[in-house]
């Protein structure tokens, strides 16, 4: 698997045998079969597989894999939902037309229309490739994609419910989570390469009913988006098997170990942004400022999104798009943090 | 992945989606206020899923023409020879022509997972990775107690926590609780108490913070991951105050120690 061009863009030689306009003749893999045939080994080798999970590890392992995808599945399919219905009632010049010329401008309103949109991490990826796809300026469509979860009514109520008494977390959280977003979109229009965007990862199914073009575009965003997750949730749950939580205990004393120890911990455990607050709240260890970074890195950047954002805008793209996340996330955080806590 | 195969996986994880929706299965797995998601979300997949095989089935032309890298590159993976796999096909590990995306096939991980194995909820073993800290609260007041059920006051274990570190009325003072939860051994004790505990979860069992109490008092040795009722009194640790609260877990001295099954609603919320 090698980081190259899509394949649309790329120079493949037709193959004589099988002409692309007639589908059923080309399909040179029976899938249906294969995806019968796994379903039925699982079921016949049921017994045995299920000795390999009696051991504990194994098991939370399983668990907190489980968790995340299930957990993840609800916005998952609300994010495709709406990307499918953008594909197939939004004109593709149409948001384009509505957004502001200038990225000063435009990045900064879109990172304030996420405010509007309830939800968690998942959804807003497939969101932003939808936008991004239909004409959005990529920086916008990143700005709305990073605040969305951060800073939407839901998450903020949690956090208020998480830090009863403190409402200047909540407000640290919002200021924090939206210069994150705004500073990114705002870099990104500056100095990044629109080009490490694999657009064709957004393709829009184009001809036939409304209906059509909506059920194809959210079938194909979940699929690739689902299958992005899984890889997100598998990596997620890995390491929280492997690192218990215990070493956290041991650099919570200096403060700036303890904010690169949050960071790292709100990348690896991939957790909900709705839930994340309350994680925060238990780790009294810590300093209130290195726990407002946790709350920031946490929805932006964590290795579901990061799997999701690969498989959205590609490889390319995410391997320089999470690092600059990362280090704005951080850095807005401790300054919030030390302005308002 | 053709088309066929993508409507099937979609009502596959549908079907899934809406019976953990509707069961207690999922309860191992995230809070109970996300099964009516859970569900919705199922149907949208299935009716996705239906409207895809039925195209498939129709056999309607798929729209943009492109050539397929899947087949090539999963044909190798599994150890095929193949003439077309080395003539110059880039392929961005993701195979986007006219058939679906090849990383979809992760799809299958959970849905095996969840049909096959069903993961059991977090357990004493995940509760020996974490810190092992109790949980913190700023409030110092509490209402009265509920009312006894059978000679015990009810309580969860957050709620037990949390009055007997911070309350500084000290409600439970004397008061016979019954508490629900698993056993897990004391770390570094090798005597016979042991820890009940229980999961908080906020919205999956990945954000899961482990609550304890130390059991002092029962004669039988438990074995991890055993659910136990456990009616006795709360004894406050030597020296300990409502504003300095020890980052030992409380302890209380058992009356009464019953195993149980396993509740329906694994975690505390």
């Amino acid at each position: 698997m090698s980081v190259s061009a899509s394949p649309q863009s790329a120079p493949s030689p037709p193959r004589p045998a099988h002409p692309p306009a007639a589908p059923r003749a080309r399909r040179q893999v029976p899938t249906l079969e294969l995806l019968a045939l796994l379903l039925i080994l699982a079921v016949l080798l049921r017994p045995e597989l299920s000795g390999l999970f009696d051991d504990p590890a194994v098991q939370t392992w399983s668990t907190i894999f489980v968790s995340i995808t299930v957990q993840a599945l609800p916005f998952l399919v609300l994010g495709v939902v709406l990307s499918g219905l953008i594909a197939a009632l939004v004109p593709p010049s149409f948001i384009a037309r509505i957004l502001p010329d200038r990225p000063l401008l435009a990045v900064p309103a879109a990172g304030l229309a996420g405010a509007a949109l309830p939800g968690c991490e998942c959804g807003s990826v497939p969101i932003a490739g939808r936008l991004t796809a239909r004409g959005a300026s990529p920086a916008a469509a990143f700005a709305f994609m990073l605040s969305a979860p951060a800073i939407n009514p839901v998450v903020l109520v949690a956090t208020a419910v998480a830090f009863p008494g403190q409402p200047q977390v909540v407000l640290a959280r919002f200021c924090a989570s939206l210069a994150t977003a705004v500073v990114v979109g705002l870099v990104w229009s500056r100095f990044g390469n629109d080009a490490l965007i694999d657009r064709s990862r957004s393709r829009v199914v184009e001809g036939g009913t409304r209906w059509s073009s909506f059920s194809r575009t959210a079938s194909h965003d979940f699929l690739h988006a689902g299958g992005w997750l899984v890889l997100g949730g598998v990596t997620a749950a890995t390491l929280q098997v492997v690192v218990p939580r215990s070493v956290l205990d041991t650099v919570a004393g200096n403060e700036w170990l303890a904010v690169g120890a949050l960071a790292v911990l709100a990348v690896v455990l991939a957790i909900c942004s709705e839930a994340d607050a309350f994680v925060a709240t238990g780790l009294t260890q810590f300093s209130l400022t290195s726990r407002l970074v946790f709350l920031v890195v946490g929805p932006a950047v964590d290795l579901k999104l990061v799997a999701l954002q690969a498989g959205v805008f590609g490889r390319r793209f995410a391997l320089r798009f999470a690092p600059l996340t990362l280090i704005t996330a951080i850095a807005s955080g401790l300054l919030v943090g030390t302005w308002l806590l | 992945m053709d088309e066929r195969t993508q409507g099937a996986m979609m009502l596959a994880i549908g079907g899934v989606a809406v019976r953990l929706g509707l069961t207690d299965v999922s309860l191992a797995y995230v809070k109970p206020g996300l099964r009516p998601l859970l569900t919705v979300a199922g149907l949208v997949l299935v009716v996705l899923g239906a409207a895809g095989v039925l195209r498939a089935f129709r056999d309607e032309p798929v729209p943009p023409p492109v050539p397929d890298p899947e087949d090539d590159s999963r044909l190798e993976a599994a150890g095929v020879a193949h003439a077309h796999a080395a003539v110059g096909h880039s392929d961005d590990g993701h195979g986007h022509g006219v058939s679906g995306p090849r990383v979809a096939w992760l799809l299958t991980l959970p849905l095996l997972a969840v049909l096959l194995v069903a993961p059991p909820p977090l357990g004493a073993f995940a509760a020996g990775r974490q810190s092992g800290r109790v949980v913190a609260t700023t409030e110092r007041s509490y209402p009265p107690l509920p009312t006894a059920v059978d000679g015990a006051v009810p309580l969860g274990l957050v709620e037990f926590q949390f009055r007997a570190l911070y309350d500084e009325t000290r409600s439970m003072e004397g008061q016979r609780v019954r508490l629900v939860g698993f056993a897990s051994p004391v770390p570094g004790d090798a005597g016979g108490d042991y820890l009940l505990t229980r999961f908080i979860v906020n919205c999956c069992a990945a954000d899961g913070t482990a609550v304890t109490v130390e059991i002092h008092g029962d004669p039988v040795p438990r074995a991890p991951d055993t659910w136990l009722e456990i009616e006795g009194t709360w004894e406050p640790r030597p020296g300990q105050e409502p504003d300095k609260p020890t980052p030992a877990p409380p302890v209380v001295v058992a009356e009464s120690v019953t195993p149980i099954p396993q509740p329906d609603e694994p975690y505390e919320y």
